[in-house]
């Protein structure tokens, strides 16, 4: 396990040394920007305006907009990790297959 | 790489490992800012009081979606370790990427899903990438990884 780690710790060090890394980074960050203001503020926002607008209490527009912010949510961490299996991928693996 | 007192499992727990903790932190940190951010801007004022997700949600992002990717991520490694063309496994992550972020984009994937059942969905996703897994790890062998590589 710990010969395991040695791989890890070296695959981790170059990964954080690349500039790739980085563009990935601001990547994920104008995903998390974009699907912050247009999901969750927008679609679910607009959601909460018009349930208010049925005249639903407080208590109960939180509960129906519960279940759209939690599947929003898991989708988010979802793509986020992608954006980082992208370049973690393309990194590790593809580069040194490619450089042999 | 091959010539490490490792076996063949080991070094693929390693590569997968490497992939698997940057994805999950970043990820995640990522994910639940956003959500922290938009409520306390956009949502909390509209709705008068906080918006949490909800228990199970929260369940499926802390341990659903971070065993889907550990089965995906291995899956990916022993993919790259045994086809020629790797750049392939890419094309098809922007694809998938594209996949989950435009309908995310446009809220679509928030109107249908209940959060039990987004538990459930993961957890099965997951198990069927395990077996997936495990199927193409057997394929997996020096020889089939020399014979697949440039140079």
């Amino acid at each position: 396990m710990r010969q395991t780690t040695v791989i890890l710790k070296k695959d981790l060090r170059e990964a954080l040394r690349t500039g790739a890394f980085y563009l990935h980074a601001g990547l994920a960050l104008v995903i998390m920007a974009v699907v912050g203001v247009r999901a969750l503020g927008g679609v679910i926002g607009g959601e909460i305006d018009a349930l208010i607008e049925q005249g639903l209490a407080p208590a109960e527009v939180v509960s129906a907009i519960e279940p759209l912010m939690g599947t929003t949510l898991v989708m988010l961490a979802l793509s986020l990790m992608l954006v980082f299996c992208l370049f973690g991928t393309a990194q590790n693996l593809t580069m040194e297959k490619t450089k042999r | 790489m091959l010539c490490t007192p490792l076996s063949l499992k080991q070094v693929c727990l390693a590569k997968s490992l490497a992939i698997f903790v940057p994805c999950v932190v970043f990820g995640l940190i990522l994910a639940y800012a956003a959500v922290a951010g938009t409520k306390q801007l956009f949502l909390a004022p509209r709705a008068g009081q906080s918006v949490m997700p909800g228990a199970a949600s929260l369940t499926a992002a802390l341990v659903a979606v971070p065993l889907i990717f550990f089965f995906f991520v291995t899956l990916l490694v022993a993919l790259q370790l045994i086809i020629t063309r790797v750049q392939w496994v890419n094309a098809v992550l922007v694809g998938l990427l594209a996949a989950v972020v435009v309908p995310l984009n446009y809220g679509l994937l928030g109107s249908g899903l209940a959060s039990q059942s987004i538990v459930f969905v993961s957890l099965a996703v997951a198990a069927a990438l395990a077996l997936l897994t495990l199927g193409l790890s057997r394929l997996v062998t020096k020889e089939r990884i020399m014979l697949t590589s440039k140079g």
